[in-house]
């Protein structure tokens, strides 16, 4: 046994001096393809700053749609219950507002296939460090699906940290310790009579020596008779019992003189207020796209037929599929700028890059497959679900833009890597 | 009053001196025993009842007063059972709240608070000792009634739960105001201290869709988690009597 | 010469008692003598789940949270090989020294004193499963529970689920299996083969083997179901009633208990004077206790 632990803790201890990187994900990459792509779109996700100090905030703000592609494996195909929040390595950070569609979100909302929802979270610096944060989505039935992250620099604040909340008479309360001290104590107190009833049994009795006498007398008696429970140990008891009830009232009066007004914990759930989006001026011909895998080539391609419904050329600027941005390199400005666009964004290669207005033609995007499937780990080849579907943003010169859902079946030349 | 001969004999083995059984044996088992004890009380709260107990938001009046006695009292009756049955000890409900109260303590500031570094004041847990005490009591004065303790003992339990976790709990449930909404400082804990994988949508707790007997949704509570926590102590009953004492001695000889 | 032949048995059956049990302090009821195994084997449970938590501490929210990560595979992926290899060599290795030593001991008679000390390491491996079970059953899950509410569940290999699922549950089988072989060689009036299966081991061992398939059943479950994370969900219940079968560990107490009194019996039924042979009495309160009533 001393053996098996020496080889323990020498392969433990190996293992912690060997210099190790950093995860950059959290846990997204082990997610199917379709988990990612077939759910939720995100696009102009932005964080306002990459450092802060502690108590100091971030805001980040971006555009969710329930994509019109969501699978019927998942909520039974209707998602309708959802969940705004951030993704972190435990709080690191504290949430400190939430808007969706513009309304402060508490808790959970109403959801419908296809929506769009705008959201902004701004949170604030908690945990000193360096954590991967992203903005979440969850659907009820689903999970959580996770977008864009950004590395977040939390520097200590001198002043320490301090997470006011407000009551509704005014007064302020730190909640990282607010009546804890009170709870440590009463959790001691408990505990402590609790000791003083055992110590009162099993200290001055023997109790191994007991089953020889319990194991000859009926269970529904206390051995009075033969000296196992004496008068005295029932009045002990009693006692002991009292005293607890006089801890109890003295706790319940103490909560009822300081805290008068109480209220049962709230669940605030509504549908966001619609925002009103101009009509899309693009749209893509059903059944005459399609994304390849060139195995050969190492490429992704993803081709379809756009028309354009506006007065103004449409370029393609931008391709969203589950947490990353792969944009039109030919575009200096289609490039996503903010801290999370480091690690989530890629150039992609679009022919024919622009729509004439009332033109309908085919657009080819091709994107290195070592991102998709090394990288990224999210072209699907090997699960169940062979598509890769996203969002297209197509823009026009005086900055107009429209983002359509594409969802193409996806043929690789080979299942080779 | 005369005394039969087997009551003397009775007393004398009580009294009796042994040459090998000295109080090590009995110290052992209490401190080793602890530990499988506390676990036991623990695995089965944390997955019959755990969410509630984790988050100060989760600890409602509707299901937090239901499903945590009922789980809780399951191995504390189970040890009621045989520590009455082999000492004549009326502290197996004790014995178990006090071994889990230090298996929750350590779980939840070791890794809750040290590992994920939540708010002790967001993740305490409750405790039970209180309630323990009353079973206990009750036990020792029914001269160990099963069945009584089961009604009057759980009965007492389940009230002296709630009133031992709620006086932690209610500062926490004072109401405050987060963004433009009025919730209470529970909530703002739920809502400012991230859980990644545990949409808020998954919090099972009064959400006001029952009708509420003039407001009286507590007293309901407390009627049905009574009557639940008489099953729960049943439960832990048959696994004391058939998993715990039925098998000492009894070997099967074809296997 | 059949006489020379006992004497030579009766020097060399009581272990315990050869070498060790002559020095002072090291008497079947000593801390260390009989009791060694119980400090030694509590203790080194407790210190290996410390050891991980520590290192834990420092790798989990770094090169933890990423299974897919080069961090991941020098630290947790590395660890998870060493635990199942280290585990399966050690267990592989004491149950083969149990079965081997024991099949040579089992049928030679032993002293009280030797039976006493045998039942107090017995004990030991009774307090070691138990504190193996606490840590399988409330220190890991604390823990597993406060990582699956705040990380995303990427794969079945997480820093809980690393010393948790890997290690001390497949501990689990090692210790109340091993337990079992030593009490059915060592204390065979208590065990022994000729007796059939213990009802008791059977719960036990029963618990234990349970809880690990119930591993891949909850694995699979999570790959296919649940996506979201709370605890209290139907899926987990199994792992529940599996453990309530670990109540067999009680009448573990209780056989070896009703032995020592029979050993204590067998003492005084040998001795001139009976009324002399033991030692360790009740404590003042239980007499006082008995002369109040009496009078």
């Amino acid at each position: 046994m001393r053996r098996r632990l020496l080889l323990i803790l020498v392969a433990a201890t190996l293992v912690t001096v060997v210099p190790a990187t950093a995860a950059s994900a959290h846990g997204e990459k082990s997610q199917e393809g379709f988990l990612r792509m077939r759910t939720v779109g995100w696009t102009d996700v932005n964080f306002t700053r990459d450092t802060v100090m502690q108590g100091e905030t971030v805001t980040v703000t971006g555009t969710v749609k329930i994509m019109d592609a969501w699978p019927s494996s998942l909520a039974k195909g209707v998602p309708n219950t959802c969940f705004m929040s951030m993704i972190a390595p435990g709080p690191t950070i504290v949430l400190k507002e939430r808007t969706i569609n513009g309304e402060s979100m508490p808790t959970r909302i109403d959801c419908a296939k296809g929506r769009v929802y705008d959201f902004s979270m701004t949170f604030a610096g908690r945990r000193v460090g360096r954590w991967h944060i992203h903005p979440a989505f969850a659907v009820k039935g689903a999970g959580t699906l996770i977008g864009p992250g950004a590395w977040i620099n939390v520097k200590e604040n001198p002043a320490g940290f301090v997470n006011q909340a407000t009551l509704l008479g005014g007064k302020t309360v730190n909640l990282e310790n607010y009546q804890l001290p009170f709870i440590w104590i009463w959790l001691t107190l408990t505990f402590i009579i609790g000791m003083v009833w055992m110590i009162y049994w099993t200290v001055p009795k023997r109790t191994i020596p007991h089953l020889a006498v319990t194991s000859q007398i009926p269970l529904n008696t206390d051995g009075a008779a033969y000296g196992l429970i004496s008068k005295k140990d029932h009045r002990n008891s009693t006692i002991m019992m009292l005293a607890t009830v006089v801890l109890l009232g003295a706790g319940w009066i103490y909560q009822l003189a300081n805290f008068p007004v109480k209220i049962p914990q709230q669940i605030i759930q509504f549908a966001p207020p619609n925002v009103e989006r101009p009509a899309a001026f693009v749209s893509l011909e059903a059944g005459k796209g399609k994304a390849i895998y060139d195995a050969g080539k190492k490429q992704v391609s993803l081709t379809v037929t756009a028309t354009n419904k506006g007065e103004q050329p449409a370029q393609l600027t931008q391709f969203a599929v589950a947490d990353l941005t792969w944009f039109n390199q030919a575009v200096p400005s289609a490039k996503p700028t903010g801290p999370q666009a480091v690690d989530t964004s890629y150039p992609m290669t679009v022919q024919s890059d622009t729509l004439a207005p009332g033109a309908s033609q085919e657009l080819t995007l091709t994107m290195p497959s070592g991102i998709w499937i090394h990288q990224e780990r999210l072209l699907p080849i090997g699960e169940s679900q062979l598509t890769v579907t996203g969002l297209l943003r197509f823009q026009t010169a005086n900055g107009d833009k429209t983002d359509v859902e594409v969802d193409e079946p996806l043929t690789p030349t080979a299942f080779t890597t | 009053m005369a005394v039969d001969a087997k009551t003397l004999e009775l007393r004398e083995l009580v009294l009796k001196k042994y040459r090998y059984i000295d109080r090590k044996w009995d110290l052992v088992f209490w401190v080793t025993a602890a530990f499988v004890v506390g676990a036991a009380a623990d695995i089965t709260k944390q997955l019959f009842a755990g969410d509630w107990d984790f988050w100060t938001d989760w600890k409602d009046r509707q299901w937090w007063p239901i499903i945590t006695p009922f789980a809780i009292i399951i191995i504390g009756s189970a040890l009621q059972y045989i520590q009455w049955l082999a000492w004549r000890f009326p502290t197996g409900m004790t014995y178990t709240a006090v071994a889990f109260w230090f298996c929750t303590l350590v779980g939840r500031w070791l890794q809750w608070g040290a590992f994920v570094y939540y708010p002790m004041n967001f993740v305490w847990p409750a405790t039970m000792v209180a309630a323990a005490i009353f079973a206990d009591w009750v036990l020792l004065k029914t001269r160990g009634s099963f069945i009584l303790t089961s009604i009057i003992g759980s009965a007492l339990f389940t009230i002296a739960w709630w009133i031992s976790n709620y006086i932690p709990l209610a500062g926490l449930l004072q109401p405050a105001v987060w963004m433009d909404r009025v919730v209470t400082l529970a909530d703002v804990q739920g809502i400012e201290y991230v859980r990644s994988q545990t949409p808020e949508y998954l919090r099972i707790i009064e959400h006001g869709s029952l009708r509420t007997f003039l407001g009286e949704t507590q007293y309901v509570a407390f009627a049905f988690g009574t009557t639940i926590t008489v099953v729960g102590y049943w439960v832990g009953q048959a696994i004391a009597r058939g998993l715990a004492i039925w098998p000492i001695g009894r070997f099967l000889k074809k296997w | 010469m059949a006489q020379a032949v006992q004497d030579q048995e009766s020097r060399t059956l009581s272990e315990g008692e050869g070498r060790q049990a002559n020095k002072p302090g090291r008497g079947p009821i000593d801390w260390l003598g009989g009791w060694r195994t119980c400090l030694v084997g509590c203790t080194t449970f407790i210190l290996l789940a410390i050891a991980i938590r520590i290192f834990q501490q420092f790798t989990a929210w770094t090169d933890g949270i990423d299974a897919s990560s080069e961090g991941f595979a020098q630290t947790y992926r590395a660890l998870y090989y060493a635990e199942v290899l280290a585990a399966t060599i050690g267990t592989l290795v004491w149950w083969g020294y149990l079965v081997r030593k024991g099949r040579q001991l089992v049928n030679r008679e032993v002293s009280h004193d030797e039976e006493v000390r045998r039942i107090a390491v017995f004990w030991g491996l009774v307090g070691t499963t138990s504190v193996i079970l606490y840590i399988m059953a409330s220190f890991w899950p604390n823990q597993d529970g406060a990582w699956h509410q705040t990380a995303v569940r990427d794969t079945a290999l997480t820093p809980s689920h690393i010393p948790m699922f890997y290690l001390f549950f497949p501990l689990g089988i090692t210790i109340t299996v091993g337990t079992y072989l030593y009490g059915r060689y060592w204390l065979p009036k208590v065990y022994g083969a000729e007796k059939g299966f213990p009802w008791s081991f059977l719960f036990l061992i029963a618990a234990s083997v349970t809880e690990m398939a119930q591993v891949a059943m909850n694995e699979w479950g999570h790959s296919l179901w649940i996506t979201e994370e709370i605890f209290a969900v139907p899926f987990h219940w199994p792992f529940v009633w599996y453990g309530w079968l670990a109540s067999g560990i009680f009448a573990l107490w209780a056989e070896t208990a009703i032995r020592l009194f029979g050993i204590e019996k067998e003492v005084e039924d040998a001795a001139e004077n009976p009324a002399e042979v033991g030692t360790f009495g009740a404590r003042r309160e239980e007499h006082e206790a008995i002369e109040a009533i009496a009078s």
